[in-house]
């Protein structure tokens, strides 16, 4: 027999800035996932071609400046932690120390971008190409890994200023800040696939 | 889990039964659906495809027996609006068809592993050929039994067939020098691929007579316009004896090292008859000392040294034993100009006019082989043989296709370097061939298309097209034969006169 | 407990939006979900006509209809690729797009916004992939392998590439949407365990697009960099490797065929329960058994290289492509127990999931037997090939599409598609199809190997069967395209919930609202619940709420449309 019953009147409020909030968080972690595997084959690439000719490695590594690039690896540090200094800021309210530190940490990704870059010139002149005969193969390996993690900082560098002027404009609070929260999280990434850039093709 | 009564059951076992008959008849029928069981290995993949096809039978009468019989008796009637009964599943059985799957594929995967074992182990006494696949052909390359050869001699000998014989075991050593190909032989079961870079391997033992035109050979991986074309044979003989019979009669018979000399001299490729008198080939040239008996003349020249290693030197490095009252002109002639093999055998030649050489007669045994020239003669006989004797007046039409046939075949390897679109060629190496015949005719002045094209063929590096590497090697008369390259100028001045006429 | 709000003054009516917003930018989930769908139809004529011209040329043995053994090569080459990634995986994707969000209940996906830049980036990157054929066109089949398609295919291959690139982001976005939408947006009292098994593959589907996605674009990259920026990975005189692109690519590629087919299996799952009137057995474990097949999935690559990988390595995978057909059985025989016993009505979408059951069975025996390495070393690379992946690609998946169609047309559009052409479209395409794939298993065994132009004669009579099955197969296809372009004008207009299904995509009208629902829909704590005083409860409140919904029963509804042919719509009415 068939019943009317009322409507419960749930609200599951897929609406809610907490719910919105959660799901952005989830999908940058899915997001960071796919990222994680692409990163990885390149990083499979450049692992096997260091186990299987590491004179190869060794022989480029003369030409790569390891103190230089120790210098960007700390600059790229710094950025993560004013990114983590301007989220702390956020969620106490103080929005002016936010907009800054998140503009130090733009500033800090594009310093690292442009160093990479001066790093690359010096590599072409001590004819490190995509391909030559002499070094070539390591740089088919190097360049694609590194402008790649370049390209994600870049478009992390424009991200810190979209979230600087949107926090000019006082769109963040001390409940409203997952924009920065997930912008975060992909800072730290691209941060962290730079250490293990770093260790492995400069260091082990 | 409610409502069901036993009488549904009965439906599913008689379905159940007919399927596992039903799959019984129908893995009879395994030898209609596969090529005749040529190899050892066949009788071993179609007894596992059996087993597959008689599960893969029961299986699908199963389904499709339900899927029938669920049609017919649970059709809704009509006017009948109703739901079905609320059957929510069943553990136990989703627990059988869970695990008799299960079995099932633990026991396919149990028998195949031990057909692959079967047909992967080495075996004792292969006989292991050397295959290169290229766009678009196969060659095939034999060792030479000791008893065959000549000293000095070629080793091994290279067609455009595989051939075997009964109950050996074969193991072929596949390489490729360009794309992937893949190496099938659907008669005896086995396939690999070719891999750039790789030597890859496969075996098998032929247990049949090959048929007329033998079993077909086919490519079995993309590797460009021709790969449908790309095909060859395997010619399984009775016994060893007929096999080595026919590999005595595949070695070139007037291609003896003293024969392939002569024709190389003869050709016009090397500029000797400039400088040098030869009665025996017509030779007049006044610069450097005749070369009649050179060969007697070598052997006392210079104490310690053969009359072959002194000969070899003279080429090779002219400068070295400049004859006293003549110039110091003559060019060194490098490996790129004059192969070993080729040098080998202007020695040859010259050791056969000489009255002290010990065999001066042709003969059967084995001779120098450029990778293609044992090929290359039998075609070029089979060309000749088409577009000579009795056809006189073929038409140019005539003698075109044969030079497009003679282009196509595995004799030659135009392929790989250049591009035809008629032919389906996409070689990048050397300059494009389409319109080649307009191109030479105005190419260098005072020289005809024709003449053009036989030069740049006989010898290449005349004409090199500015851009394009001076790659090409010179093709002599053992590889292109006078009228095999008529043909071929024949059929690009074809393709001229279609573009012509359209 | 079910319920459905108090009734209205009048029933809902569903109201189409203007073809211009079709047109232009939308977030909202059912603008794009259509947006989605009618490109990959369009893709879908495009593929098809190669395919035609295929089959034209197959009819002898020589090259006759081609210009060139190449140009037959580029025209499979883009068969391939356009049915995969053009047809295909987008039209799955629009089904999802439309349909995840209402069956939870929600009023969009996660991501509006996001949802309508992944489907934009789709016609620029059909375009691209159109533009190579006329800039240099590929000819390496739509799995490119190097060397071929480094050093001989045209320049089109790395705009085929790109192309590929720009599709994959878009798949990556939206699986995200996806996943995150399922997770996060599913009612009150929808469990995991509640929801619809159509939701449940998208959500498998979206898992393996996040995880598998990347490689291909890692072996994209790679190839890209081949072919213009000098570098060697696959050149073996350089150190380079051929092998290295196959193991990437099938990486990604094999997982990639369960994107197609699982998405086709959700469907048949709604389909078979609504139109037999009977709950799916042993839902759990079908829905299990998407998970176990996207997980499965992801170690199977290598069985496409089984005559190139070292031969050492060829057991481990031909043992876990036996295991795959362990979950897949799950499936098949749970959805023939799901239909035995129930009250079958033969609308044109149960045809289809009928034949979709028939098909798809071929395709995993054969599927089966191409994991038995000895027998696949026979036919890799053969017609037995292609036979398999058709069945089990159109067969399977394109049959579940003409099934969801027939099955959701009249929620998207607000008319019932014609049955009677449904049928004859149904009756034809299975006769065909079966004629034109199943020949092709013994082609292959008996010799002759795919990707050519010219054969062996003594293939010609096959081919010639095959050729023309295949051209009414062809043909067939515009049976649907003209009922669908129909019956947007004259369809009868169908009512909320035609079929009286219990999933809540029915729990509003046809077409919904643009916020879905007006009040928020309680789910069925059984979506499946056939034959429950609950089911029939439920679907009262909804007559209450939307009037009378359609008989359930159509061959009724046949026998009253054949004697009513006085109820076209007037024009405009329901627009």
């Amino acid at each position: 027999m068939a019943q009317l019953v009322e409507t419960h009147g749930h609200t599951h409020d897929h609406e809610s800035p907490q719910a919105k909030a959660e799901n952005l968080k989830f999908a940058m972690w899915l997001y960071l996932a796919s990222e994680v595997i692409i990163f990885s084959i390149l990083i499979a690439a450049f692992a096997i071609f260091r186990v299987r000719q590491p004179e190869m490695v060794d022989e480029a590594r003369e030409a790569l400046s390891i103190s230089f690039v120790s210098v960007n690896t700390f600059v790229l540090l710094a950025s993560s932690w004013a990114m983590v200094m301007g989220l702390l800021a956020i969620q106490k309210g103080n929005n002016e120390s936010m907009v800054r530190w998140i503009g130090l940490t733009g500033v800090l990704g594009l310093t690292f971008v442009l160093l990479q870059l001066v790093e690359y010139q010096e590599l072409r002149h001590e004819g490190i190409a995509l391909y030559s005969e002499t070094a070539g193969r390591f740089g088919q390996r190097f360049y694609p890994l590194t402008a790649f993690h370049g390209a994600h900082v870049i478009v992390g560098v424009i991200w810190a200023f979209i979230v600087m002027f949107k926090g000019i404009k006082r769109q963040y609070s001390p409940t409203n800040y997952i924009g920065i929260e997930i912008f975060g999280l992909y800072w730290h990434f691209v941060d962290v696939v730079w250490i293990i850039l770093f260790t492995m093709i400069y260091l082990i | 889990m409610n409502a069901e009564n036993s009488s549904s059951y009965i439906p599913i076992v008689v379905i159940l039964v007919i399927s596992v008959i039903f799959g019984v008849v129908i893995s009879s029928f395994t030898p209609q659906v596969f090529p005749t069981q040529a190899s050892a290995e066949a009788e071993q993949v179609d007894n596992l495809f059996r087993v597959l096809l008689g599960i893969g039978g029961a299986i699908f009468f199963l389904v499709q027996g339900a899927l029938v019989w669920s049609i017919v008796a649970y059709r809704a009637k009509p006017d009948d609006d109703s739901d079905a009964p609320h059957i929510h599943g069943n553990t136990t059985l989703e627990i059988v068809w869970t695990a008799i799957p299960a079995v099932i594929v633990f026991v396919l995967a149990v028998l195949s592993f031990q057909v692959w074992t079967s047909i992967r182990e080495e075996k004792a006494n292969e006989q292991i050929v050397e295959v290169v696949g290229q766009r678009f052909n196969w060659s095939f390359t034999y060792a030479i039994p000791e008893a065959m050869r000549v000293p000095d001699g070629p080793t091994s000998i290279t067609v455009p067939e595989l051939h075997v014989y009964l109950n050996r075991p074969v193991k072929l050593e596949m390489t490729t020098p360009d794309v992937i190909h893949s190496f099938w032989v659907p008669a005896m079961r086995v396939k690999q691929d070719l891999l750039p870079g790789r030597t890859t391997e496969v075996r098998f033992t032929p247990v049949e007579l090959s048929p007329d035109g033998g079993f077909p050979v086919v490519c079995a991986e993309l590797c460009g316009g021709g790969h449908g074309g790309m095909r060859s044979a395997v010619i399984v003989h009775e016994d060893e004896a007929a096999f080595n019979a026919w590999l005595e009669n595949a070695l070139p018979e007037s291609g003896d090292p003293a024969g392939a000399g002569r024709q190389l001299l003869e050709s016009g490729a090397l500029p000797c008859a400039g400088c040098h008198t030869l009665d025996e080939l017509g030779w007049t040239g006044q610069v450097g000392p005749p070369l009649n008996d050179v060969f007697d003349t070598a052997a006392r020249r210079v104490p310690g040294l053969t009359a072959e290693e002194y000969i070899m030197q003279s080429i090779r490095e002219p400068g070295a034993f400049v004859v006293e009252g003549f110039p110091p002109a003559m060019p060194p002639f490098t490996e790129d100009q004059i192969s070993q093999q080729d040098l080998s055998n202007i020695v040859a030649f010259f050791r056969s006019l000489s009255a002290d050489a010990d065999d001066t007669s042709v003969s059967d045994e084995a001779a120098d082989v450029d990778a293609d020239e044992t090929a290359d003669i039998e075609a070029g006989d089979e060309a000749a043989d088409e577009a000579g004797v009795g056809d006189d007046e073929s038409a140019d039409a005539d003698l075109a296709a044969q030079g497009r046939e003679f282009l196509l075949s595995s004799a030659v390897q135009c392929a790989a370097c250049h591009t035809q679109d008629d032919l389906g060629w996409n070689g990048r190496v050397g300059p494009p061939l389409n319109g080649i015949y307009d191109t030479a005719a105005t190419r260098v002045e005072g020289l005809s298309a024709e003449e053009y094209i036989r030069q740049s063929i006989r010898e290449p590096s005349a004409f090199v097209v500015e851009g394009f590497p001076p790659a090409m090697p010179p093709h002599t008369e053992a590889m292109v034969s006078e009228e095999q390259l008529d043909a071929i100028i024949a059929y690009f001045r074809s393709q001229s006169e279609e573009a012509a006429s359209e | 407990m079910a319920t459905i709000t108090a009734p209205l003054d009048r029933p809902l009516e569903g109201k189409r939006p203007h073809i211009n917003e079709y047109l232009r930018w939308s977030v909202d989930h059912k603008i794009i979900g259509v947006q989605y769908m009618v490109t990959a139809l369009f893709f879908f004529i495009v593929g098809g006509a190669l395919a035609m011209m295929i089959r034209a040329e197959l009819l002898t043995p020589a090259l006759d209809v081609a210009a060139s053994g190449q140009q037959f090569n580029t025209i499979f080459s883009m068969h391939g690729t356009i049915m995969i990634f053009g047809w295909i995986i987008p039209m799955m994707a629009g089904f999802g797009n439309y349909f995840v969000p209402l069956q939870l209940g929600a009023k969009d996906m996660a991501f509006p916004w996001l949802n309508a830049f992944a489907f934009w980036l789709i016609p620029p990157a059909g375009m691209l992939l159109i533009l190579s054929w006329f800039i240099g066109p590929i000819e390496a089949g739509w799995t490119a392998y190097p060397p071929l398609s480094t050093l001989f295919s045209g320049d089109g291959q790395t705009l085929a590439a790109l192309s590929l690139h720009l599709l994959g982001i878009s798949s990556i976005l939206g699986a995200i949407n996806f996943i995150v939408t399922i997770k996060n947006m599913r009612p009150p009292g929808m469990g995991y365990f509640q929801m619809p098994l159509f939701t449940w593959t998208i959500l498998a589907t979206a898992l393996i697009i996040v995880l598998a996605t990347p490689f291909l674009a890692g072996a994209l990259t790679l190839l890209i960099l081949d072919r213009i920026g000098g570098t060697k990975f696959f050149d073996a005189a350089n150190g380079g490797d051929v092998l290295l692109w196959q193991n990437v690519f099938w990486f990604y590629s094999h997982p990639a065929v369960y994107i197609m087919v699982l998405p086709g299996m959700g469907i048949l799952s709604e389909v078979l329960a609504v139109h037999s009137r009977k709950s799916i057995f042993g839902y759990k474990l079908v829905a299990l058994s998407s998970l176990g097949i996207a997980l499965i999935g992801f170690t199977v690559w290598a069985h496409h290289m089984f005559t190139s990988l070292t031969p050492e390595l060829r057991i481990p995978f031909m043992i876990t492509s036996m295991i795959i057909a362990v979950p897949t059985g799950i499936k098949v025989f749970s959805w023939l127990a799901t239909i035995w016993m129930g009250k079958i009505r033969f609308t044109a979408a149960m045809l289809f999931g009928l034949g979709f059951l028939s098909m798809f069975v071929i395709g995993g025996i054969s599927g089966v037997m191409l994991a038995t390495l000895p027998f696949d070393i026979h036919v890799h690379d053969t017609y037995f090939v292609v036979s398999h992946l058709h069945f089990v690609l159109f067969g399977g998946a394109v049959f579940a599409i003409y099934a969801g169609i027939y099955h959701w047309f009249p929620k998207v559009t607000g008319r019932m598609l014609d049955e009677r052409l449904g049928r004859l479209h149904f009756f034809i395409t299975y006769v065909s199809f079966f004629l034109t794939f199943f020949p092709m298993n013994f082609a292959g065994m008996l010799g002759m190997p795919r990707r050519v132009a010219v054969y062996d004669p003594k293939f010609q009579t096959l081919n010639v069967i095959i050729s023309i099955a295949g051209f009414v197969l062809g043909v067939s296809t515009f049976i649907l395209f003209y009922n669908m372009f129909d019956s947007l004008r004259h369809g009868k207009k169908a009512s909320a919930n035609p079929w009286r299904a219990l999933t809540l995509e029915w729990a509003t009208s046809s077409p919904p609202p643009s916020t879905n629902f007006i009040e928020d829909p309680v789910p069925m704590s059984d979506p499946y619940g056939y034959g429950t005083t609950e089911a029939e409860a439920y679907l009262y409140g909804q007559e209450q709420q939307f009037g009378p919904l359609k008989p359930a029963h159509f061959e009724a509804a046949l026998l009253a449309a054949a004697s009513d042919d006085s109820d076209p719509l007037p024009e405009g009415a329901g627009d």
